[in-house]
């Protein structure tokens, strides 16, 4: 959006598609709290296999052009995902005899090469003097008015990408990168006219919602049951345990001030964040009349530092330019880049909860067959993709 | 993208997939199943790409270019004159010399730590790419090195990594 003079539109489309989706994810936060504690226990490694599955197979619908491409980059997304220790032998898989890929590849810098590195060595290959190809901000089309327009306009989509959120946010272990990565998949699945990867408002709207609605869903199994949705929810309760405050029955009970205080707060700083989003925007939309050679540097910059900081590892940011080179070649070829880090986020899902269901299946822990929750999720599964298929099949 | 681009690239991921299948069949029994599910179609899915690139038959490509373009033109501009489009050499070269560049930052990190590389790299970006005044190159790396100083100062609050020649040089 940015290239076509629409920063102003984006930016501010997704400081109020934030700020929405954290509400919406706080209201179901509200609403579920006395039945939360009864819902979680039902999710286990099935559901879990049953969601990596969902998000798989949507990668099957957000791919565009060639499918043979976008599949091999799910392919190669999920290979990539297998270096390291084997989940369920913990054999060592295509380390290379390396320390560093003992622990797999990080997610950070892959992610940070193939998005934010490949656009820098794409800014420094075009001739472009700026990223908007304008000068003057009265050039820009769009405003900021637009953008928070936008959100209303598409009230279907940003209802659907908030409860994708909010239910993705609730499920441990799946962080705010898949709950956005499955709210783009549907926006695209649903939307057959959009333009999406182009400079259409909807794909901004969708991930950004899902993305801040998963706040409000995570904190539900952290405060029912003291299970952390995420890595936040995690030092959460690391300094819940510091205070000597024990999550589960107590929170839901009676120390539900304390809940609600969290929860108030948790729609306070998203709010807080996303006005102050607003109040930048025309700033932050200039940046796109910058000349790219003084864009760049603090760019590349900041990734650097960022691709270093995640783990403190200088490897990292050599891992970092290469995806970027990576990234950029994919996109110059019509190589599906959603599609490879999807498949690399779900992958380690997908394997470890594949392993734990045939080990406890085996055992007779659990039969799949009469869990309501897994039946449900497999349900929605066939009901949402197969349509999908079938209509992308008849195109 | 040229044809020998587009064969380069699905080769190279095809040799790739090949190295990891032959690393897969080095695992257990255990350990190799749901990699081989995996590599086994990705390495088919390759050959057919690379068949399809080396024919110059990528039809979801030619279409998906094709409609992405009429879509993108404006139904008033002129049909533009492949003959005025810069020669293929001429993109690569930029797209090449745009990569060397970004690789200095991670080489002079690597090399002089986090203090002093980004700031050099900025000076050498600012002077060689950027054809800024020397003023201002100074004053972006001077700025560089103090911002790169209190990030990790005061908000990473880690030791900023010293590279590989400090290292070297301390007794």
């Amino acid at each position: 959006m940015a290239r076509n003079g629409l920063a102003l539109t984006a930016l501010s489309a997704s400081a109020t598609a934030s700020a929405l989706g954290s509400t919406f994810g706080v209201i179901v936060l509200i609403g579920m709290i006395p039945l939360v504690a009864r819902l979680v226990p039902l999710v286990g490694p099935p559901e879990y296999l049953l969601l990596s599955i969902w998000g798989l197979l949507a990668i099957g619908t957000i791919i565009r052009g060639s499918v043979i491409k976008g599949l091999a980059a799910a392919g190669l997304g999920l290979l990539v995902s297998f270096i390291g220790l084997d989940p369920r032998t913990a054999e060592l898989r295509y380390t290379f005899g390396t320390l560093y890929l003992q622990d797999g590849l990080s997610i950070v810098p892959v992610f940070l090469g193939l998005f934010a590195m490949a656009e820098v060595i794409e800014l420094g290959a075009s001739r472009r003097t700026t990223i908007s190809g304008m000068s003057r901000i009265q050039d820009l089309a769009g405003s900021v008015g637009d953008g928070m327009r936008a959100v209303f306009r598409n009230p279907v989509l940003f209802l659907r990408s908030s409860i994708i959120g909010t239910v993705v946010g609730m499920v441990p272990g799946l962080g705010g990168s898949v709950a956005a990565f499955v709210a783009y998949g549907e926006a695209v699945r649903t939307t057959p006219d959009g333009r999406f990867g182009e400079g259409d408002v909807r794909g901004v709207i969708a991930p950004e919602a899902a993305h801040d609605a998963k706040d409000g869903g995570s904190l539900l199994p952290t405060l029912a049951l003291g299970i952390p949705a995420n890595a936040a929810t995690a030092v959460l309760l690391g300094v819940m345990a510091l205070h000597g405050i024990r999550p589960g029955e107590e929170l839901m009970t009676t120390g539900l001030p304390l809940t609600f205080a969290l929860i108030w707060s948790l729609f306070f700083s998203n709010w807080l964040t996303s006005v102050a989003g607003l109040a930048v925007v025309r700033p932050l939309a200039r940046l796109t009349l910058v000349r790219t050679s003084r864009l760049i540097p603090p760019i590349l910059v900041l990734a650097t530092i960022g691709a270093f900081a995640y783990r403190g590892s200088m490897t990292d940011i050599w891992v970092a330019f290469a995806f970027g080179v990576l990234g950029y070649v994919m996109k110059e070829q019509g190589w599906s880049r959603i599609a490879f880090v999807m498949a690399l986020v779900l992958g380690p899902l997908f394997e470890a909860n594949l392993h734990l269901t045939i080990s406890l299946h085996e055992l007779g822990r659990i039969n799949v067959w009469t869990r309501p929750s897994a039946l449900l999720l497999a349900a929605l599964i066939v009901f949402t993709m197969v349509p999908t298929w079938l209509r992308k099949r008849h195109a | 993208v040229t044809r020998g681009a587009r064969v380069a690239f699905t080769a190279a991921l095809l040799a790739f997939t090949l190295l990891m299948l032959v690393l897969t069949f080095g695992l257990g029994a255990r350990s190799r199943l749901i990699p081989l599910v995996v590599v086994i179609p990705l390495a088919a899915a390759l050959g057919w790409q690379l068949l399809r690139d080396w024919r110059g038959t990528d039809p979801g490509r030619q279409r998906g270019s094709h409609l992405t373009a009429t879509a993108r033109a404006p139904l008033t501009e002129a049909p533009v004159d492949a003959s005025a489009a810069p020669a293929p050499w001429v993109g690569k070269a930029r797209t090449s010399t745009a990569i060397v560049w970004i690789a200095l930052l991670p080489l002079l990190a690597t090399v002089l730590g986090f203090l002093l590389g980004p700031a050099l790299f900025v000076l050498l970006w600012a002077r060689g790419r950027g054809g800024e005044r020397p003023v201002i190159a100074f004053t972006a790396a001077a700025v560089t090195l103090a911002g790169v100083y209190a990030l990790f100062t005061w908000l990473l609050e880690t030791p900023i990594p010293q590279g590989l020649l400090l290292q070297m040089l301390r007794p």
